[in-house]
């Protein structure tokens, strides 16, 4: 049986936060006691509806933004958990989506220089390190896995 | 790589809260454009390069 693909989206949500990575297919297929033919479907539409980002095989999803399911540049931590953010302003935005103290550990990306910033109460210190977008925002979707 | 945009810290955070707090809320969905437009305004991003292209 069909269920609202928002309950999909929030389970993956859920998912991130308890475990720190991304459910697959099956998973939310066992948790929402539906079909994993209905799973791979309803990714296809909230990909198309922009609020998540499947992998190459459109089968599992790459991010929740602002949480990744690969490792990447922006370590994310509290808690004792950790998360992979998919960019520097997603970094920031665990924090806000989780209204969470977080410790975050990235690395410039032109010197490759360690950078450790964190939010606490609401208050973002740190490295004197600078967020660049390189993508303007009517194209940040042409490729946001660029972006 | 075009030069774009560079952003402080504050303005980062202040970009990220606005855009993300609400993100694990179960009822939360994409907003209309225009509502992102207003979030990305309402933090000062106004420039031509922080527009969605309506």
């Amino acid at each position: 049986m069909a269920i609202p693909d928002g309950r999909v989206r929030s389970y993956v949500y859920e998912f991130f936060v308890d475990r720190q990575r991304a459910p697959d297919a099956s998973e939310i297929a066992a948790a929402l006691t539906i079909s994993l033919e209905d799973v791979i479907e309803t990714f296809t539409r909230l990909a198309a509806d922009r609020v998540l980002v499947l992998d190459a095989h459109r089968t599992g999803v790459l991010m929740a933004e602002p949480f990744s399911a690969v490792e990447t540049r922006f370590k994310v931590e509290s808690d004792g958990h950790t998360w992979w953010a998919n960019c520097a302003w997603d970094a920031l935005g665990i924090a806000a989506a989780l209204h969470a103290d977080v410790e975050i550990q990235s690395s410039c990306p032109d010197c490759d220089r360690p950078l450790s910033l964190s939010v606490i109460a609401g208050r973002v210190t740190g490295d004197q390190s600078v967020i660049h977008l390189a993508v303007p925002a009517a194209r940040w979707w042409d490729d946001i896995v660029f972006t | 790589m075009p030069r774009g945009e560079v952003l402080n810290l504050e303005q980062g955070w202040q970009l990220a809260y606005a855009w993300y707090h609400d993100r694990l809320d179960p009822a939360w969905q994409r907003w209309p454009p225009e509502e992102a437009q207003r979030i990305l305004n309402d933090v000062g991003l106004t420039s031509e390069f922080w527009q969605l292209g309506l």
